[in-house]
């Protein structure tokens, strides 16, 4: 006897009666409870197996009756005849299916036990079958080409075989490994290190054999003065990779400010992802080496940050603040779609707009041709100038040294903003006397000029 | 007098099996695009496995920006190093991957990163200075492990088996003249390359066109024109007339006279 039932009206807080005797609990509203059988408000199964179930169950109808409830038990093997036992009982009792008796209880009960559908029953009925017993004993064939698949599922049920799966295995603890200094405290981040690559071994193993990746690791340290010191810890992908954790924990501990010794070390891995393997294109050029350019990123990303980005421009009439970098999510797309340019979004060359340069020399698949190259921030120059009808236009300017400027072209003005934010630039496309293409600017605000960039 | 020349070839490759000339490539070098350069190049292209030097400036951006949607475009992976923060959001094209490190040393050590990786066809290494001279040969093995062209774009390094230079010549831009008959838009550059390698050199020069700028512009610095930096730019093309007796409609104007009479009917308003 495993499972326990419990049906009728259930008093408020019957959760914590319940779960003071048996383990689990697994609560079925309302709306799941065949049409075909008397009203009930809900019921609950209990886990009993490996208890003593009949006392478990007895006691727990007994406490929710005195709490003014309205309920019944059932305990049996198999949850079909736990259900039929307890709906057939009185209220506060409890009624008992003897361990191997569940077939033979259910066979003189009628079909609405088995919570079949109305369209089954009524096809049972008119061929004259009746309780749960005639149905068990019609061959499952017959069961399946008169009456349709959804009747050997009640076939089963009669049989006492129910299938049901009413408790989930409990979620598993999370991994970790801890270690306390019972002894003497650690003011060395060495020594945390190599006690943490000791610990990352047991961890890394044990979610291999499960075949699971760790997306985040906790890494605490109780200091010698009872305080805590935690940091979440998250690699660029979920991984089981010892060296990976090893080097966050390492890049962590290096740069740790605590105010106290470490009295322990504790790993706990927060959550995790099954590992799953990649399938890919064994003529697809970039697959066959997509894992080492994922390892090579990962670790840059774990290291430098959001290095790898995509251009982002904005509409923001001034260069410097138009220019917008975000991080690339072709980054953390699946391998199978790294190296491939149609994901990243690159034109077939008879996609390409044919340029004519005027030149045999010219090779019209894909030449960008000169473009600006960006100062992060505008860089202040000297500038000689010479007056050119209404304005002035530079002539040379220095920046390490002195450079001649043959040909300026502008000014092209811009002039915007509010309040503080107010900006009024007179720009100059110049050549240089070496033959850069240079962009200087004049701020009209105050007269100095900047070097904005450069087309190379 | 040829069992002679391959006695001496052998006995040079036991000898320094580290100076194998680069037009002993294993792969199919880099192509970069332009028809004359790859023919200037040994191989016919940038080498494979082999660090390559371009000093900056000259147009050498483009021609490796060329090079990199080219390598990408059959397929392959290429990336480029901005180690000097000077890539313009306007003007990056999707394709290579652009990774944007905070330092020099940064993109020295992600340049080593993508190179060891042995999944990039070409990694170019752009802003890097005197760390390149430190970390040449770190990066010279990192290339010949994972068998990509690298090309550093600025600095120096000991190990580089090809250096190039690129010149413009100020007399050799190509202009669109303004309604003052002033230089207005350049459209077209000529670029001179020069190539140096152990025991050899060329040059070779072509053309590459040269994208402008989307400015906006203002008529004049002391007026505001107050458009915002989210508004759409004004259609040129529907632009009102500018003077009531301008004898000449919008569309018959040059696009830069076209431009400045839009900003100045606008800033008029």
């Amino acid at each position: 006897m495993s499972v326990i039932c419990l049906a009728g009206r259930l008093p408020d807080g019957w959760m914590d009666v319940v779960l003071a005797r048996v383990p689990r609990v697994a609560v079925e509203e309302e709306d799941g409870a065949s049409a075909t059988m008397p009203a009930h408000p809900r019921r609950v199964w209990a886990d009993g197996r490996g208890l003593r179930a009949e006392e478990a169950a007895r006691a727990i109808v007994l406490e929710l009756s005195e709490r003014a409830g309205q309920v019944r038990g059932g305990v049996a093997a198999v949850p079909v005849a736990a259900w039929a036992a307890a709906v057939g009982t009185d209220p506060g009792d409890v009624a008992i299916v003897r361990a191997g008796a569940d077939r033979v209880f259910l066979a003189p009960l009628p079909l609405a036990v088995l919570e079949l559908d109305a369209r089954v029953q009524l096809l049972l009925e008119g061929a004259g079958v009746e309780t749960c017993g005639a149905l068990a004993a019609l061959p499952r064939e017959a069961v399946e080409v008169r009456f349709g698949g959804d009747a050997v599922m009640s076939w089963k049920r009669a049989r006492a075989e129910d299938e049901r799966r009413l408790f989930h295995r409990p979620p598993p603890e999370p991994p970790h490994a801890g270690l306390d200094f019972v002894d003497y405290v650690v003011t060395d981040p060495e020594r945390l290190v190599f006690t943490a690559n000791a610990l990352l071994g047991h961890l890394c193993e044990g979610m291999s054999e499960r075949g699971a990746h760790a997306r985040n690791l906790t890494l605490t340290l109780p200091l010698a003065d009872g305080g805590v010191w935690r940091r979440t810890l998250k690699a660029a992908r979920p991984t089981a990779s010892r060296a990976t954790w090893l080097r966050l924990i390492r890049g962590v501990l290096e740069r740790l400010s605590i105010p106290d010794a470490v009295a322990g070390i504790e790993l706990r891995i927060d959550a995790t992802e099954p590992a799953t393997t990649i399938q890919g294109d064994l003529f697809d050029t970039g697959f066959g080496t997509a894992a080492g350019v994922e390892t090579a990123l990962t670790r840059l990303l774990e290291t430098q940050g959001d290095v790898v980005v995509r251009a982002d421009p904005g509409a923001h009439p001034l260069p410097e603040r138009r220019a917008v970098f975000r991080a690339d999510e072709r980054v953390l797309a699946p391998l199978a779609t790294m190296g491939n340019p149609r994901e990243a979004g690159v034109p077939s060359r008879s996609e390409l707009p044919e340029v004519d340069a005027g030149s045999s020399a010219w090779h019209p698949v894909d030449v960008s041709g000169l473009t600006l190259q960006l100062l992060p921030e505008p860089r202040p120059v000297q500038v000689e100038t010479i007056d050119r009808r209404d304005h002035v236009i530079p002539v040379r300017y220095r920046d390490d040294r002195w450079r001649p400027l043959v040909t300026a072209v502008g000014p092209e003005r811009v002039s915007g903003g509010l309040w503080d934010d107010v900006y009024a630039r007179e720009y100059f496309r110049c050549v240089t006397g070496d033959g850069r293409l240079v962009w200087l600017f004049r701020d009209g605000r105050d007269g100095r000029w900047y070097l904005q960039g450069w087309w190379d | 007098m040829s069992a002679v020349l391959a006695d001496l070839k052998e006995t040079l490759v036991q000898r320094f099996p580290d100076a194998m000339p680069i037009a002993y490539r294993t792969a199919l070098p880099v192509r970069t695009g332009i028809a004359r350069l790859d023919a200037l190049l040994p191989g016919g292209g940038v080498p494979r496995g082999r660090v390559t030097v371009w000093t900056p400036g000259g147009g050498a951006t483009a021609v490796l920006r060329a090079a990199c949607h080219a390598v990408v475009e059959q397929g392959e992976r290429a990336a480029w190093v901005d180690g000097a923060g000077v890539v313009a959001a306007d003007t990056w094209r999707a394709g290579p991957l652009l990774l944007r490190p905070s330092g020099e040393m940064e993109a020295l050590v992600s340049a080593e990163e993508l190179l060891r990786s042995g999944g990039f066809a070409l990694v170019v290494l752009a802003g890097c200075g005197r760390g390149l001279e430190r970390t040449g040969v770190r990066l010279g093995r990192a290339a010949r492990e994972g068998g990509a062209a690298f090309v550093a774009l600025g600095g120096d390094a000991p190990v580089a088996h090809l250096r190039l230079v690129s010149r413009i010549d100020p007399a050799d831009y190509r202009w669109v003249r303004g309604a003052f008959g002033e230089p207005a838009e350049v459209v077209a550059i000529t670029v001179r390359v020069e190539a140096r390698s152990l025991g050899w050199s060329g040059e070779t020069d072509f053309r590459l066109p040269v994208l402008s700028h989307a400015q906006r512009v203002a008529p004049a610095p002391w007026l505001s024109d107050r458009r915002g930096a989210k508004r759409k730019s004004l259609p040129v093309t529907a632009a009102p007339t500018v003077r009531a007796a301008a004898p000449r409609s919008t569309e018959r104007m040059r696009p830069e006279v076209r431009a400045w009479a839009a900003a100045r009917a606008f800033g008029r308003r």
